[in-house]
């Protein structure tokens, strides 16, 4: 074998090595990008994702259905919160989210209902004053219709509110919350 | 030589093709989201979360098909749920349908639909983003991920009537009375704000978790979209479960909106628009503002709201859609006022079933009419057919009669007239001629190129007026200096201009930079009124 011939085939072995390392290139790094994407990276602001669901997707759909296993509304029961054959009403915590010297806004969790009332009840030493409201269904739980009161209904001084709710099925009193 | 040139150049190129491996190797992630990024106050745009047309139902359908490639239909069972399964992208229901309503504005037709039909045709029929439908199924009971779902999933699959510690109330069971109740409480929030704890525009407390004693905070509900999910879930993330966005918190811990969030920018985009934070705090008089999701369309005068009654009186004021605002809160509680705005002075109309025309004269809700008293007096003021507003009879007939114009060779109140000599544009304005001075000054007053008429001797011997101005709620700079100014009328008729502190303000006012004209400083007003600030 000639000289020459000698580097013309060292010449197309280099060649030979440098189109396997590109294609290897290529192809490791689209293997990789792909799988960089399957996570949960946000897509475009316009594009929607469609990779199929991501682990922790998937992690959340198996532990909803342990909490379904776990809770009353996984067996096939009908709603009702308050079992006809007993007479104690289940006891609630209502929330109050607002409350100002013209509003009292609030809900009760834990329940779903319609027809309850709710009760706004003021104390300022030995004054009290009382508002009420009705309480409706809303998404999961019991909304009081918020209750508006004129400016003047309160007279001057830190007032304590506490709202009661009570119904045919359930009863219970907030925590106070002052008004300045 | 050659073997040193060509061992360079392939050298050269596999330093660039190992780059562009390296490149292409490296994970993206930095559009990762974080937990940190949770805008407590602002979930959701409202033109993102309110937008019925985001997807058709093919597209639906093929997200659907993508989440779950494979249906694990054969599962075994557990806890008295048996297979089959069907996921959500195989599963139809026979449903009666809805009406319309007061909320839900469209109808819903009965049939056996598929879960990407119904999730359609709810979010057309209640005005909501079939993207947030999808979220919320998946949020509520992660419907969309789920391989093997069981039948009480889809029985409550928005959580609609489930409250947290007892059964859900049947009267909702099923997968489209879910998916329709969900979506009109969203449009119930909306309309019917006044009867719930969370209302865009205001600052509400709202709790880490049902138990009171894991605190909450007050969160300023910027959109009525945000406001609208505090009040379907009534918590927020605390910090525990914003560390760990894409797992559990603490006790103390609850996860609805966050996954809501979540789960919309990774599946969707960003939730927020190349939209702005509303400003709290009113538009300036001589704004057009309209509340969102509404038709009606009010002026702002003298802190009072004005609706604009039709679409004639829209146009012969000289505006433009792209001038109305949507409304703030602060906006809102603005006084409407009881008598609707008024065409603007120097409108020619005419009823539709009476030839004559007329010229009116209007305050900001009445006006009177002067009778055009013949054709040679209607042609001599430049007058056009064209620009006649045909409106109906009895609007025409309860307008006072005033005067009869018969000068033909004086224009009339309002007439704008060329000087062809200098050069000059003048309104004709209470017996006198009132220059207007710059093409800034004519835009901003909302006036017709193809209204100028040429002034004739009798206009031009006039007395000479003060210079136009700008109007009330043009928004104005000086050339070279960034500080932006609306123009206020005062009580006293004069003219003062008022600043705009922050560009978060201006933006926030839904005021774009192509809404300002620039100007010498002989334009602006030199006195000064209250800041415009939040």
């Amino acid at each position: 074998m000639s000289k020459n011939k000698k580097s013309s085939l060292k010449k197309h072995r280099n060649m030979k090595w440098a189109i396997v390392l590109v294609v290897a290139c290529i192809l490791g790094g689209g293997y990789l990008l792909a799988r960089s994407n399957k996570g949960n990276d946000r897509p475009g602001d316009t594009a929607v994702n469609l990779e199929s669901a991501a682990d922790a997707d998937k992690r959340e759909a198996e532990q909803n259905k342990e909490r379904l296993a776990k809770t009353k509304d996984g067996s096939d029961t009908t709603s009702n919160n308050n079992p006809a054959s007993s007479n104690q009403k289940k006891s609630v915590k209502p929330t109050v989210t607002e409350a100002t010297r013209t509003s009292v806004r609030a809900y009760v969790s834990g329940i779903f209902e319609e027809g309850g009332t709710c009760t706004a009840t003021f104390t300022k030493g030995s004054e009290t004053l009382t508002k009420t409201s009705a309480g409706f269904g809303n998404a999961s739980y019991t909304q009081c219709t918020p209750i508006n009161f004129d400016s003047s209904f309160l007279s001057a001084g830190k007032w304590s509110v506490a709202l009661t709710y009570s119904s045919a099925s359930s009863e219970g009193v907030s925590d106070a919350r002052y008004i300045e | 030589m050659k073997s040193f040139r060509l061992k360079s150049i392939l050298g050269f190129g596999l330093v660039i093709v190992a780059a562009f491996c390296l490149f292409v190797s490296l994970p993206n992630k930095t559009s990762a989201l974080s937990g940190n990024e949770f805008p407590r106050g602002h979930i959701i745009d409202d033109n993102i979360f309110f937008n019925s047309n985001a997807m058709s139902a093919q597209e639906i359908q093929t997200f659907l098909n993508a989440k779950v490639p494979t249906c694990d239909t054969n599962h075994a069972g557990s806890g008295g749920n048996n297979p089959p399964f069907t996921c959500l992208k195989d599963y139809s229901e026979s449903i009666s349908g809805r009406s319309a309503d007061a909320y839900c504005g469209g109808s819903v037709g009965g049939g056996s639909k598929s879960a990407a039909q119904i999730i359609y045709d709810v979010s057309q029929a209640c005005g909501i983003s079939p993207r947030a439908l999808i979220v919320i199924l998946q949020k509520e009971q992660s419907l969309v991920t789920d391989t093997w779902p069981w039948n009480i999933q889809y029985r409550s699959a928005t959580g609609y009537g489930c409250p947290d510690t007892a059964a859900c109330d049947s009267t909702y069971y099923g997968f489209f009375n879910q998916v329709y109740s969900a979506a009109r409480q969203f449009q119930r929030y909306y309309k019917q704000s006044s009867s719930f704890n969370h209302r865009h525009g205001e600052t509400s407390f709202v709790q880490y978790n049902p138990n009171s004693g894991c605190g909450g905070s007050n969160i300023y509900m910027e959109t009525v979209a945000t406001a609208g999910l505090y009040n379907y879930t009534p918590y927020q993330p605390n910090s525990a479960a914003l560390n760990n966005l894409y797992g559990t918190g603490d006790s103390c811990s609850a996860y609805g909106n966050r996954n809501f969030w979540r789960l919309f920018n990774d599946w969707f985009g960003s939730t927020r628009g190349d939209s702005f934070t509303i400003a709290n705090t009113v538009h300036p008089d001589g704004s057009l503002v309209k509340n969102f999701g509404e038709p009606e369309v009010y002026l702002i005068v003298a802190g009072t709201r004005y609706h604009v009654p039709d679409i004639d009186t829209f146009n012969s004021h000289g505006f433009s859609w792209s001038q109305v605002r949507m409304a703030t809160a602060p906006d809102k509680q603005l006084p409407i006022s009881g008598s609707t705005l008024a065409f603007r002075g120097g409108t020619l109309v005419r009823g539709d079933s009476t030839p004559q025309v007329y010229s009116l004269r209007c305050m900001v809700t009445f006006c009177v009419k002067d009778h055009v008293s013949s054709l040679n007096v209607f042609i001599a003021q430049g007058m056009a057919f064209m620009d006649v507003y045909v409106i109906a009879q009895s609007r025409v007939d309860s307008m006072t009669s005033d005067q009869t114009i018969t000068s033909t060779t004086a224009h009339i109140q309002d007439s704008l007239v060329l000087d062809t000599s200098s050069g000059k544009v003048y309104r004709i304005d209470t017996g006198s001629k009132r220059w207007i001075p710059s093409l800034e000054v004519f835009a901003a007053n909302h006036f017709f190129w193809n209204r100028v008429k040429t002034a004739t001797s009798s206009d031009l011997a006039l007395p000479t007026g003060s210079d136009v101005e700008f109007p009330e709620g043009a928004l104005v700079r000086e050339h070279g200096n960034p500080a932006v100014y609306v123009i206020n009328q005062t009580g006293g008729g004069t003219y003062e201009k008022r600043h705009i502190t922050a560009a978060s303000t201006f933006a926030g006012l839904s005021y774009k930079p192509s809404d300002v004209f620039v100007v010498g400083s002989s334009f602006i007003p030199t006195a000064t009124g209250a800041v415009i600030t939040e």
